[in-house]
Formats: structure tokens, C-alpha cells, sequence
């Protein structure tokens, strides 16, 4: 038989427990070791130079890439400038995480011949050479008709539309194509469709 | 006296049992719950770990995929016009390089060709390339 000392004996043990489970913490220590190496998002320009660094950088970024747009500033199709807009979008990820400062990327850095990103300038002299296989510019009535240079330096051009005479110069517009330059025997023309031909 | 004693024992002893009952299904119901906060926990700090990883992986994925990009422009000589990049429709650019009239770029990407002409032994191409 079971005395009554012994029954308060096991009554005090099973309160004592009660009382040590009831007030136990657990150690539900947040996720803070998902770390990631961060960064904001960007928009700025830079010159080729900079940005082979800039991009380095956002490819070592831990964050998801939403949106990334290079674009050579004032571009043409025969001059391709050294300076570039730059803009990143960063998608965070949905679950909690801390930022990581000293994350330290083990990927080498980009060492090539070619640079995909230097400058590039064709002259339209050199495009003129090749004219005759340039598409001929023709729309009716549009005939070359000369050049006239200015004492000022600068040249116009002439041009027969159908019975009248008209005066162009570099820059103006002759229907919805530009005049890009002109030349003792024509005009080069960058046209709507993106296209070079050669009036001549 | 012996009799009362006995009496009262016999109801502390009834009432100890009571207790003991009592708090032992307190204890058990408490530790059923401090279980099954810690058990809810742990899945949950698994879904976050995988999605973690998946989100890792992903990243990794994309990085790849745009410098295999940029390695292609330096394979090819190909000068960068235009990069636009984003993660629901892959990459589109404007390129342009000098190429032999015979030459042609074969790669894993679509290419189409905006605009061509004739630059002495050469031809300028500007291209379009989409993944």
C-alpha cells in the first residue's frame, strides 16, 4: 500500500514538472541565418570603364534580378558612345533574412581581349566610299542636284523634287528620313525603316 | 482519535490522488503543446530553408545566364548596344560587329538582322538578339 507521505511526494514531483514545462522557453531563435549579400537598385550612367566594376558587383549581389536595362547614351547606329545608362530592378525574396556585409564573392573578375561595351565610330566618309552598295534612295521625283558650301563652312545640299528646287542641310528631315551628310555627288540618308541609302 | 485519523487520512489520500490526476493531464496536454509549437517551428524554418535554397538556386541560374550572354558579345566581337534584361522574358539586345561576307553567327539565341551594309572588305551588321 501506497503510504500518504509518498502520495504527496509524487503530487509535489508532478507539480514541480508542470511548473518547470510550463514556464520553459523554447529557443525559437528567428531564421537569421539566411544571409544575403544585398544591395539597393540602381539607375545612373556610367562610363564603360566604371561599369565592368558596376556589374561585377550587382552579379555578386545574392538578390534576384527583376529588371536590368544597358543603353549607350546618344546613340547612333555609327556611333556608338563609351557612356551607359544603367538601371536594376532587385527582386527580395519573400522570407526573412539579414543582410550580409562581409560576403565575399570567390568568382574571378572578367579579363577578356574584346570589350563588348568600348566605343565604336564609323565615319560617314568611309560609308560613302562603299556607296554603290548602299540601297539607292528612291522616292519619285527626288533627284540630287548638288552641293553648294557656304562661306561660313557649312555645305547644303540640293535636291530636284519633281519641277522645284530644294535647299537640305545635315540634320533636316526630307519626309520622315534624315539627312545624315552631305557630299560633293550626294547625300547619305538614314531613313524611317533604320536604313542607310545613298542619294546620289 | 485513531478512527479520525485514519478518516482524514484516507480523504488527503483521495485528494492527493485527485491532484496527481489532475496535474498530470495539465502536464501532459502542456507538454503536447510545447511540442507541437516546437514541431510547427521546424517545418516552418524547412519551407523557409527551402525556399531559401530555391531562391539561391534561382539566383545562380540567372547570374549564369547573363554572363554567358556577355561571353558570347566577347566570343563574337560583338559590340553592346542595348541590353535589356528581365527575369519573366530573358534577355533582348542590340549588337553590332564587322563581318565577312560569308561569315555568320550560329549560336543559341535568336538573331535577326536589323541593318547591313558594306564597309570595304567588310559588312557593319547591326543585330537583334533575343534568348
Amino acid at each position: 500500500m501506497i503510504k500518504i507521505k509518498q502520495y504527496a511526494i509524487i503530487f509535489v514531483l508532478i507539480l514541480t514538472t508542470f511548473i518547470f514545462v510550463k514556464n520553459y522557453e523554447l529557443k525559437l531563435s528567428e531564421n537569421d541565418f539566411f544571409k544575403l549579400s544585398t544591395s539597393g537598385n540602381l539607375e545612373k550612367v556610367f562610363y564603360s570603364s566604371q561599369i565592368q566594376e558596376e556589374l561585377y558587383g550587382i552579379f555578386n549581389v545574392q538578390l534576384l534580378i527583376e529588371h536590368l536595362t544597358l543603353k549607350r547614351e546618344d546613340f547612333d547606329f555609327l556611333n556608338l558612345t563609351n557612356t551607359f545608362n544603367l538601371s536594376v530592378i532587385f527582386s527580395p525574396p519573400k522570407f526573412s533574412y539579414v543582410s550580409n556585409s562581409n560576403f565575399e564573392p570567390n568568382e574571378p573578375k572578367f579579363h577578356y581581349d574584346f570589350n563588348p561595351l568600348s566605343s565604336l565610330t564609323i565615319e560617314f566618309n568611309e560609308l560613302w566610299n562603299n556607296k554603290e552598295d548602299l540601297p539607292r534612295y528612291e522616292k519619285p521625283g527626288v533627284e540630287f542636284a548638288g552641293l553648294y558650301e557656304g562661306l561660313n563652312g557649312g555645305s547644303n545640299a540640293f535636291i530636284y523634287f519633281f519641277d522645284s528646287l530644294m535647299k537640305l542641310s545635315v540634320g533636316e528631315k526630307l519626309g520622315e528620313d534624315i539627312i545624315l551628310e552631305i557630299f560633293e555627288d550626294g547625300i547619305l540618308i538614314f531613313t524611317q525603316q533604320n536604313e542607310f541609302q545613298a542619294l546620289f | 482519535m485513531f478512527f479520525i485519523e485514519s478518516n482524514l487520512r484516507k480523504w488527503l489520500k483521495y485528494a492527493f490522488m485527485m491532484l496527481i490526476i489532475f496535474f498530470s493531464i495539465l502536464l501532459i496536454i502542456e507538454v503536447y503543446n510545447k511540442y507541437r509549437t516546437y514541431h510547427s517551428f521546424q517545418l516552418q524554418q524547412q519551407y523557409y530553408e527551402t525556399q531559401y535554397n530555391s531562391y539561391i538556386q534561382r539566383v545562380d541560374q540567372q547570374r549564369k545566364e547573363i554572363k554567358e550572354f556577355f561571353e558570347f558579345l566577347i566570343d563574337n566581337n560583338l559590340y553592346l548596344i542595348e541590353f535589356d534584361y528581365s527575369y519573366s522574358s530573358g534577355i533582348k539586345a542590340k549588337v553590332s560587329t564587322f563581318l565577312d561576307p560569308t561569315e555568320k553567327i550560329v549560336s543559341k539565341y535568336e538573331i535577326l538582322e536589323i541593318s547591313k551594309f558594306k564597309m570595304n572588305e567588310e559588312y557593319y551588321v547591326i543585330l537583334q538578339i533575343n534568348q
